[in-house]
C-alpha cells in the first residue's frame, strides 16, 4: 500500500484536481454577404493546483450558417487572424499583411479577461475555384467587433457550445 | 481522373501506435462524430474511414514477440511486455522505415489513389506515428507525374492534411522539408494546406518523458517555404488533460472539430 499511495496521489494531481474553464461571448452582426448572423467566440483554459496551467492556443470566432472557423493564433506578435489563401484584404491595413485582423488589448490569451473583448475582421472569404462554397465571416470593418465574454467552469470541454444553430 | 467538386469530401484518417489488431480501430468514428457535433446546421456533405495498418506491424513483429514469451512463465509479465514490445516495435519500424513500414506507406498511398479514381475531395487526418505516414504519403504523391498540378485542384488526390499529437517534430524522424508543389506565374496558384495540432504537454510532441511542456509556438511551419505552395499551421490546443492523457485527448476536442469542419468545407488551413 505504501508504494501504491504516491502513485495514486500523483495520478489525482494530474488529472482529477484540474479545474476546466470555458471563456466565450456571442454577438449578432452582419456577415461579408450581408446577412444579419450571430457569432460566437470562445477558448477554454486548463487550471491545476498542483500542475502546471494550460490554455488554447487560439481563440475562435464561430459564425451561424457558415462552417468558416475564424481562428485567432496566439503568436509572438499577438493574437492574429492569420491570413488564408481564401481571405480576400478589405481594409488597407490588411493588404501586403498576413494578418486579416486581431484580438486588442493583450498579446497573450493568458491575459485576456472575462468582460469586452475587442476584435478586429479585416478581411473577407472569397471562394478561388469550383470546389469552394461561400463561407462567410463577420463583415470586415474599421472599427472592433466587442464581445461580451463570460467565464464558467465546465466538467469537460466537450460542453463547449457549438456554433449557433442555422435555421435557414 | 480527376476530382469532382460535386462530390462528397472524404476524410482518411490514419491512426498512430496501437495495440490489438485492426479489427479493435475505430478512430474513423470519433472523427465523423467529432466532426459532426460541430456543424451547427450547416450542410456539410462527407464520410470518414481509417487506414488500418497494425495487422502488418503486428505479422514484422511475431517472431520477435513469441521469442520474448519464452522467458517469461508468469501470465501478467508476459501480457505486460508483449503489449509493450506491440507499441515499442511499432515506433522502431516507423523509424528503421524498412520493408514493413514502406508496404504500410504505399498501402496508404494506394488507398488514396482509389478514392482518387473515385472523384471525392480527399482530407487526411492523422494521428501520431499515424502523421509520419501520411506526411510522407502526401509528399511521395507530390513528386508523381500528373499529380498536384498546382493551378488545378481536381488533380490533388489530397486536398489538405491534419496532424495532432505528431512526433515529426523531433529529430529522430529527419523530417525537415515539405516537397514543392512547384513555382508558378499565374496570380492565385491553389496551396496545400497543412495544419498540425499540439497540446503543451503532449509528450510524444515534446520527447520529454515527464511532460515538460512546450512553450513555442512552431513546430512544422517551419517545414515549408514561401514559394513551397503549402499552407502550413501550427495551432497548440488545450486538451484538459496531460502527459499520455493529453496524447489520446484530441479525437473529442471541439476546437480541432470547430477547425476540421472548416477545412473541409474552406480547404483553407
Amino acid at each position: 500500500m505504501s508504494k501504491r499511495l504516491p502513485c495514486l496521489l500523483l495520478a489525482m494531481a494530474l488529472s482529477g484536481c484540474a479545474h476546466h474553464y470555458l471563456y466565450s461571448g456571442m454577438l449578432e452582426a452582419p456577415d461579408s454577404l450581408g446577412h444579419l448572423r450571430r457569432h460566437l467566440l470562445y477558448w477554454n483554459a486548463t487550471v491545476r493546483p498542483l500542475w502546471f496551467d494550460s490554455r488554447e492556443g487560439s481563440v475562435r470566432i464561430l459564425p451561424q450558417c457558415s462552417l468558416n472557423t475564424l481562428d485567432y493564433d496566439e503568436q509572438p506578435g499577438g493574437i492574429l487572424f492569420r491570413k488564408r489563401e481564401r481571405d480576400e484584404p478589405v481594409l488597407e491595413r490588411a493588404n501586403g499583411a498576413d494578418v486579416c485582423g486581431r484580438i486588442l488589448h493583450a498579446d497573450r490569451i493568458v491575459d485576456l479577461r472575462p468582460g469586452r473583448i475587442d476584435v478586429t475582421v479585416d478581411c473577407r472569404d472569397a471562394p478561388r475555384d469550383a470546389f469552394d462554397t461561400p463561407q462567410p465571416y463577420l463583415e470586415a470593418r474599421e472599427t472592433p467587433y466587442q464581445f461580451q465574454v463570460a467565464r464558467r467552469e465546465v466538467k469537460e470541454f466537450s460542453e463547449i457550445p457549438t456554433r449557433p444553430a442555422c435555421k435557414e | 481522373m480527376t476530382v469532382d467538386p460535386a462530390k462528397p469530401r472524404r476524410v482518411l484518417v490514419v491512426h498512430g501506435v496501437q495495440a490489438g489488431s485492426d479489427a479493435d480501430l475505430h478512430q474513423d468514428r470519433l472523427i465523423d462524430a467529432l466532426i459532426r457535433s460541430r456543424l451547427g446546421g450547416a450542410p456539410l456533405s462527407f464520410g470518414a474511414e481509417l487506414y488500418r495498418y497494425e495487422n502488418i506491424n503486428d505479422r514484422a513483429q511475431r517472431r520477435l514477440r513469441l521469442l520474448m514469451r519464452l522467458f517469461l512463465t508468469n501470465i501478467i509479465a508476459q501480457t505486460v511486455v508483449d503489449l509493450t514490445a506491440d507499441l515499442v516495435l511499432d515506433v522502431l519500424i516507423a523509424l528503421k522505415d524498412g520493408s514493413t513500414a514502406r508496404t504500410i506507406r504505399q498501402g496508404l498511398v494506394d488507398r488514396i489513389l482509389e478514392i482518387y479514381r473515385d472523384g471525392h475531395p480527399l482530407y487526411l487526418v492523422a494521428h501520431s506515428l499515424g502523421t509520419i505516414y501520411a506526411f510522407d504519403a502526401v509528399n511521395q504523391l507530390i513528386g508523381t507525374e500528373g499529380l498536384f498540378d498546382r493551378n488545378d485542384r481536381r488533380t490533388w488526390p489530397v486536398f489538405g492534411l491534419v496532424t495532432f499529437g505528431s512526433p515529426i517534430g523531433l529529430r529522430l524522424f529527419n523530417r525537415t522539408r515539405v516537397k514543392s508543389l512547384g513555382r508558378d506565374g499565374r496570380a492565385f496558384p491553389r496551396t496545400f494546406p497543412w495544419l498540425n495540432y499540439w497540446d503543451r504537454t503532449d509528450p510524444v510532441v515534446s520527447g520529454s518523458f515527464y511532460g515538460k511542456p512546450r512553450t513555442d509556438y512552431r513546430i512544422v511551419e517551419r517545414f515549408g517555404s514561401k514559394t513551397s505552395g503549402w499552407e502550413i499551421k501550427d495551432r497548440v490546443i488545450d486538451t484538459g488533460k496531460v502527459w499520455l492523457e493529453a496524447h489520446c485527448g484530441y479525437w473529442t476536442h471541439p476546437g480541432l472539430g470547430d477547425d476540421l469542419a472548416s477545412v473541409l468545407a474552406t480547404g483553407s488551413a
